[in-house]
């Protein structure tokens, strides 16, 4: 879709015209979707995340002044909703999962070229809730770990520990699927 | 792998990824949304009600318009003698004006009583001519008087005239009263000049009016009336000749105009 055509549905949007606001979703939800799957545990929380997000999008349209890219702009809603689910997530249930740092072992036979969308998908996936979140926030979204310890209400250091912990829960994930053979 | 590396390889996998969601999930965000076009609705709400108030204070202004006209009806006889009033008291006037003049001209020594000689009328003159009784001469008197006689007779020539004009002999009675209504208007003269009080004074009038028919049910309405009411009378029930239930709310009204 054109940007300009992007421009007249959204004008519509903000006068709420329901047409506008289907034609929107029908755009951006599948790659709002892949993100919000990123952060969920599971595509019920997915879903969830991309409802509240786009009712946020529409709720709040008032509040994009259409200074910078509106695709953009969408993003950051459903990262922030992520991070509201993450936080509930957060007190109702502590991750108890430990990593073995034992046994990092640097392979540099690793085929990384095999590993398509859905393999890397189903590891972010598995990943613990706490190492999820700032990997998905670090590394994927690209922001620093001041943002994220802001976002989420935790100390720069604990963020740059979990990103260092997440990575070395991947690595060690992708080594035993190379030993396996998948 | 390089830390580098490993971001790199699930950013550029995953960052522009797409995934189709479930079927169905927009019509859950739609029934979540606020209802289309609101915007629309509100004014012609509004303007209805607008409307709706519009015609009901018409309807009320005229109905009032029109009970009020038609309270005024047996009035004007009563008007017709507040009317004449200044008529009458022109030649007065007129005639104390010219007594100044000639008590001036003859008793120059003596204006400080003279003065206060107005329009006022007779007893303020009358007090004032025995005050000059002890200190002026009693010719000051003797000319007082002769000018009083002149004005009494100038006085009841009108009336005379008026008697003679009327041929009819069965109006005579109403001559009567014109004339007894003539020494009755004089003093409520001033009223007239407050023009502030004037709406005071008709709701005023209005109590002095002649008492309604009323029957039992009425009766009983009105004491139901007087006990409720705090603005005492201000709502009072009557009936006429064909059992018609009138509830008089005029005098309310016009109090509340203050």
């Amino acid at each position: 879709m054109e940007p300009e055509r992007i421009i007249h549905i959204w004008d519509r949007c903000k006068l709420n015209d329901r047409k506008a606001q289907a034609e929107l979703y029908q755009h951006f939800a599948p790659k709002m979707y892949a993100i919000c799957l990123r952060y969920a545990r599971d595509t019920f929380e997915a879903e969830d995340m991309l409802q509240q997000g786009f009712i946020k999008v529409f709720t709040k349209s008032a509040l994009f002044e259409g200074t910078g890219v509106l695709e953009g702009w969408i993003r950051r809603i459903m990262v922030n909703t992520a991070i509201e689910t993450y936080r509930r997530n957060k007190m109702s249930f502590l991750s108890t999962e430990e990593v073995s740092g034992a046994d990092l072992v640097e392979h540099s036979t690793l085929q990384l070229n095999n590993l398509d969308y859905k393999d890397l998908l189903k590891l972010i996936k598995e990943l613990p809730l706490g190492y999820k979140t700032v990997f998905n926030l670090y590394a994927i979204e690209g922001y620093n770990h001041r943002e994220i310890a802001d976002m989420l209400q935790i100390s720069e250091g604990n963020s740059k520990s979990q990103l260092s912990r997440a990575r070395q829960w991947l690595r060690e994930r992708i080594i035993k699927m190379e030993e396996l053979g998948i | 792998m390089k830390d580098q590396e490993l971001d790199d390889l699930f950013a550029k996998n995953l960052r522009d990824a797409e995934a189709r969601p479930p079927a169905g999930l927009w019509d859950k965000i739609a029934s979540e949304l606020p209802t289309e076009e609101p915007v629309e609705t509100k004014p012609i709400v509004l303007w209805r009600y607008f409307a709706a108030a519009a015609a009901i204070m018409l309807f009320f202004g005229v109905g009032i318009y029109i009970y009020r006209s038609k309270d005024a009806l047996p009035q004007p006889a009563e008007h017709r003698q507040i009317a004449k009033a200044p008529e009458l008291s022109y030649p007065k006037t007129e005639e104390f004006v010219e007594t100044k003049e000639v008590e001036s001209q003859n008793y120059p020594v003596v204006p400080q009583e003279t003065s206060p000689i107005s329009i006022e009328g007779k007893k303020t003159s009358r007090l004032v001519a025995k005050k000059q009784e002890s200190t002026a001469t009693v010719k000051v008197k003797e000319q007082e008087q002769k000018v009083y006689a002149a004005i009494e007779k100038e006085q009841v020539e009108p009336i005379e005239v008026m008697e003679n004009s009327v041929e009819l002999p069965e109006l005579k009675a109403m001559d009567k009263e014109i004339q007894l209504s003539h020494r009755e208007v004089a003093p409520i003269h001033p009223l007239v000049n407050i023009i502030e009080n004037e709406e005071v004074m008709y709701a005023q009038k209005a109590n002095t009016d002649k008492k309604p028919k009323q029957s039992i049910l009425t009766k009983v309405l009105n004491g139901i009336a007087d006990n409720i009411n705090i603005g005492n009378g201000d709502v009072s029930f009557s009936n006429d000749e064909e059992g018609n239930i009138r509830i008089d709310l005029t005098k309310s009204l016009a109090r509340n105009r203050r």
